[in-house]
């Protein structure tokens, strides 16, 4: 059975595992255990189909599945390079999730879970069908399927207007992208000859309409890029994010964040590396993508160091950190007629950025999930020291902070390393883009700021928690779980970078924009210990060892605690001096506990508010993310129930399946004699079916 | 093997080793000026000598508060051996200037979660100062030694070392300089910048908990940035001539820093606290009169 065969099976245990989900909704502890065993399954199964696929460095298919001839459209899952990147951390996101989601979701008491588990697990479905496709009308129905689970995941807090508002806007926003793909997939297939769907006829047509039909061609490539930007929450078209993925459960978003979000650049490389040719249009395209990298760096991360509210700053670094993406893959194309070595090395940054960005963007929002679960808030004003409570989410929470703020020795230090490199000297002829790396290197440190207040508010200072609740300790190990081995792998990636480099390579190689791709040791040097890039010729530009770097910093840290030991001073602990103001103690902590509804207190203000922070840096730049408020239209009623899915299609649907369930149930009644009937009439009916076939 | 091993002594030696004398020098040039008698130039030795004997006290059981002073000091020395005194940096072999200037942000990463970690207010103001410093510095900075990589065509100090950039002058390369001079104030934490510390104000901000040996770390690494900064601004921004034998440039190196910490030292004497947003008002203006000059400048070749 080759690979491609085993993502379509992991891919069937998915909708397995949904079914089944939904039909044991009813018990509550027990769904979550079931659903992770499904996902466990499939997520083992597609890692080690894209494992193989990346290690045999070939492209694998599993023949076509459906035909349909007269439109030229075929379902196949083929696996190449890319695809099996993808789905290596698609897997990984899939089992966290899955697994993080079992103690997780227990929080939201009043929701039935059939409106999580099966759409969960129908998600990831969705998202591996989608890197899987190798045909553009297949592409889009597998892309269309994983917008409307992630809908329902949005909105799964239905009671809440906030979250319906944030759906609402989520699935008008990214449906006119759909839509406009549908018109650029509908374009090339009617320049295809014969018409076909396919991503071969796609390249084919695409790389003639470059030559006939240039104006064209551009729309369409427009039209891909605003879709792909859309989904990956570039701005300005990536303007739900900041609302849809605070409204989603803590596990949800960080499934979105993990993988869909990804899937934008996913679409961006199949579009411009594998149909693009090599032409002046990778030049003028590679600037605007540049161009919307930087403004999404600038705005979002800049507009997440306002935020007060846990996810929200996530959600707006998420913009932030797609931009450095699309910096990377827009240097990479206006370099890629002229220096093409160069250009390779951006797309391997931009793909290990995606790689880095799906490892602590989940880590983060699984953190903010533990933080919700235990004090019930979002609102960083009202967080204070639960360092002390959370211990092991503290620890996470600082190694996903300071990887998303490209710290050293941590994963997100060495794509953002690479993208200054390319950004700062790559491009002399353009020297814009010696500007854009210097905005990605400032905004980094922008970054850093809006997680050190994250980290500040909810971890440090005085715990806020009261005695009683502090005991209960650290979240359930099914949380704790995932969190670490997110971190391990941000800390892993980060000391042995070149162990995800070398997928890369593999996976951009494929991509066949590059007749000739440089081998890896020529791009950033033969040796594991690190990274060393000679952009021009035999002078190194560049050097990184992170394992050395990070033994001098812990030797050093080690020599001055040492150090500090000389004078083998005394410890002694005292309350926090406020230079002689007398400062009541328990109003720090609490003031009114609510054990009814939040497991915290719900009225609990921190002394001094994450709001505080950066005051004077925030009024410097309060008015760049402007928002418009949109007049509410009264909608019809009629409309709106038509729009109200769950309620006619999906809710009907589970109690008929729970009402057969029931039916079906009924006939264990316990009583022997019942049982014997049920045998006798069986024993007719067989002998009916065997009399009946004999004749 | 060894070789190297001695290289990276000798610089942590210069540039950790002699700072706080470099501050005792500073303290004494400020005494001349205010006319007082001043204290010794060993003083800030002393000064760490008695914090690691007094009593450690702790407002929190925090990890993050015992973690901070030794990860500082600890950041700051990988920083001292990234940093070229005249000729390429011990730990060229490590790491580059992204990598000298995120260690050095490291450093003060460690200084703002210990403060948030102590629990304090004042710690909290300076420790969002402190930030906020940084973020109108770095830019300055950032842009300053860009321009020279992008001269050099090379981002190591090795390379950029090597380079004839480092050593003939030219336009561009005094306007990155004269503007990492403006950026050396603030970093150094000096008048008029000396925000996120000051002591009248706030009490020292990020430190006001510190006592005893996690304040001489921290003390001692404040004192070490003294050193470093001025030490890169001298070896990468001033074309000094090459005398041939490494020691001797860095003689002459450690010289050109005494005279650029001296005038450090006076613009400190003369002059008053700013606001923080006047600061950042001042840095701006800077990278957008000065910093993008340099850097329009360096492009187009001059």
């Amino acid at each position: 059975m080759n690979p491609a065969q085993v993502v379509l099976i992991g891919s069937a245990i998915l909708v397995v595992g949904a079914a089944a989900a939904a039909l044991s909704s009813r018990w509550r502890s027990a769904v979550g255990a079931l659903s992770f065993v499904f996902a466990l399954a499939a997520s083992v199964l597609v890692f080690s189909a894209g494992l193989s696929v990346l290690l045999a460095n070939r492209a694998v298919t599993t023949g076509t599945l459906v035909d349909l001839p007269m439109v030229g459209a075929s379902l196949t899952f083929r696996i190449d390079q890319l695809s099996a990147l993808f789905l290596l951390v698609i897997s990984l996101v899939l089992a966290l999730t899955s697994l993080y989601s079992i103690s997780y979701i227990t929080r939201y008491r009043d929701q039935h879970l059939s409106r999580y588990y099966p759409l969960l697990m129908l998600f990831f479905a969705g998202v591996i069908g989608v890197v899987c496709m190798a045909d553009w009308l297949f592409f889009l129905v597998f892309w269309e399927f994983m917008t409307i689970c992630s809908y329902f995941l949005v909105v799964f807090e239905k009671e809440n207007p906030v979250s319906l508002r944030a759906g609402l806007k989520y699935i008008i926003v990214t449906h006119a992208a759909t839509a406009l793909m549908l018109i650029a997939i509908i374009a090339v297939w009617q320049n295809a000859q014969p018409h076909s769907f396919s991503f071969a006829a796609a390249k084919q047509a695409v790389g003639e309409l470059a030559v006939a039909k240039p104006a064209l061609l551009h729309a369409l490539l427009a039209l891909w890029f605003i879709a792909f930007s859309t989904k990956a929450g570039v701005l300005p078209f990536g303007d739900w994010l900041p609302d849809a993925y605070p409204a989603a459960p803590s596990s949800a978003a960080a499934a979105f964040a993990g993988t869909m979000t990804n899937l934008g650049v996913y679409g961006i490389l199949r579009v411009f590396l594998e149909l693009l040719p090599v032409s002046g249009f990778s030049t003028a395209w590679g600037i605007v993508i540049a161009v919307f990298g930087v403004g999404s760096i600038f705005v979002g991360t800049i507009t997440a160091l306002a935020q007060d509210d846990s996810k929200r700053i996530l959600a707006f670094q998420m913009i932030g950190q797609m931009g450095y993406v699309l910096l990377a893959i827009g240097t990479g194309l206006y370099l890629l007629p002229v220096q093409p070595a160069i250009a390779m090395l951006a797309f391997m940054a931009a793909v290990f950025h995606v790689i880095n960005g799906a490892c602590y963007k989940p880590l983060l929002f699984f953190n903010a999930g533990s933080l919700l679960l235990r004090t019930g808030q979002r609102n960083l004003n009202r967080m204070s020291g639960l360092w002390a409570v959370l211990p092991l989410t503290a620890i996470t929470a600082l190694v996903a902070s300071l990887s998303i703020a490209g710290m050293p020795p941590f994963n997100g230090f060495v794509s953002k390393w690479l993208i200054y490199h390319v950004t700062i000297l790559g491009a002399p002829q353009l020297p814009i883009f010696v500007l854009f790396g210097i905005v990605a290197l400032f905004v980094s440190l922008v970054t850093l700021a809006a997680f050190l207040k994250f980290l500040g508010a909810a971890f440090l200072g005085e715990n806020m928690l009261p005695e009683e609740q502090a005991k209960v300790g650290d979240v359930p190990l099914a949380m704790q779980l995932p969190q670490v081995v997110l971190a391990c792998v941000c800390v892993g990636f980060g000391l042995l970078p070149m162990l995800p480099l070398t997928g890369i390579h593999r996976a951009v190689s494929a991509l066949g924009a590059l007749e000739s791709a440089p081998s890896l040791a020529g791009l950033v040097g033969s040796s594991w210990a690190g990274l060393e890039l000679s952009l021009f010729g035999e002078q190194s530009t560049g050097i990184w060892l992170p394992v050395a770097g990070m033994v001098a910093l812990v030797l050093a840290s080690l020599l001055a605690y040492g150090f500090s030991r000389l004078g083998a001073a005394k410890r002694r602990s005292v309350a926090v001096w406020h230079c002689g103001a007398l400062v009541d103690g328990e109003r720090a902590r609490y003031l009114v506990v609510e054990p009814k509804t939040e497991p915290a207190t719900a009225e609990f203000e921190s002394r001094y508010q994450a709001h505080g922070l950066y005051g004077a840096f925030k009024e410097a730049f309060q008015s760049i993310y402007p928002t418009v408020k949109l007049p509410r239209v009264p909608y019809p009623r009629t409309l709106m129930s038509a729009f109200d899915a769950d309620n006619w299609l999906f809710q009907p649907m589970l109690r008929a399946g729970d009402w057969l369930t029931q039916r079906f149930s009924r006939t264990h009644s316990g009583v022997p004699q019942q049982y014997l009937i049920w045998q006798l009439v069986g024993l007719a009916v067989v002998l009916v079916a065997i009399a009946l076939w004999a004749r | 093997m060894a070789r190297a091993i001695l290289e990276i002594v000798l610089s942590l030696v210069i540039l950790i080793g002699l700072a706080p004398l470099a501050e005792g020098l500073l303290r004494k040039l400020k005494a001349i000026i205010h006319s007082r008698q001043g204290p010794p130039i060993i003083q800030p030795y002393l000064d760490i000598a008695k914090l690691l004997v007094k009593e450690d006290l702790a407002p929190t059981e925090s990890w993050m508060w015992r973690v901070a002073p030794a990860l500082c000091l600890g950041a700051t020395i990988v920083v001292a051996m990234l940093t070229p005194i005249g000729g390429p940096p011990a730990f060229a072999f490590g790491g580059d200037i992204i990598v000298f200037i995120y260690f050095a942000s490291l450093a003060a990463v460690a200084i703002i979660l210990g403060a948030f970690a102590s629990g304090n207010p004042y710690a909290y103001v300076g420790g969002s100062r402190e930030m906020m410093m940084m973020l109108s510095v770095e830019p300055v900075m950032t842009i300053a030694l860009a321009v020279a990589a992008i001269k050099a065509q090379t981002l190591t100090f090795d390379g950029l070392m090597a380079s004839p950039v480092t050593s003939t002058p030219s336009i561009s390369m005094v306007v990155a300089g004269v503007a990492f001079l403006l950026a050396l104030q603030a970093q150094l934490g000096k008048l008029p910048f000396d925000i996120a510390e000051a002591d009248q104000e706030i009490m020292e901000g990020p430190f006001i908990e510190r006592s005893g040996p996690g304040f001489a770390l921290f003390r001692w690494a404040m004192h070490a940035r003294l050193m470093i900064f001025s030490a890169v601004l001298v070896s990468v921004f001033v074309p000094l001539p090459n005398l041939g034998i490494p020691v001797l440039n860095m003689v002459l190196t450690l010289a050109v820093m005494g005279v650029v910490l001296a005038l450090v030292g006076v613009v400190d004497v003369v002059n008053p606290r700013l606001r923080i947003d006047q600061s950042m008002a001042y840095y701006a203006r800077v990278v957008v009169f000065v910093s993008v000059l340099a850097l329009a400048l360096a492009i187009v070749g001059h």
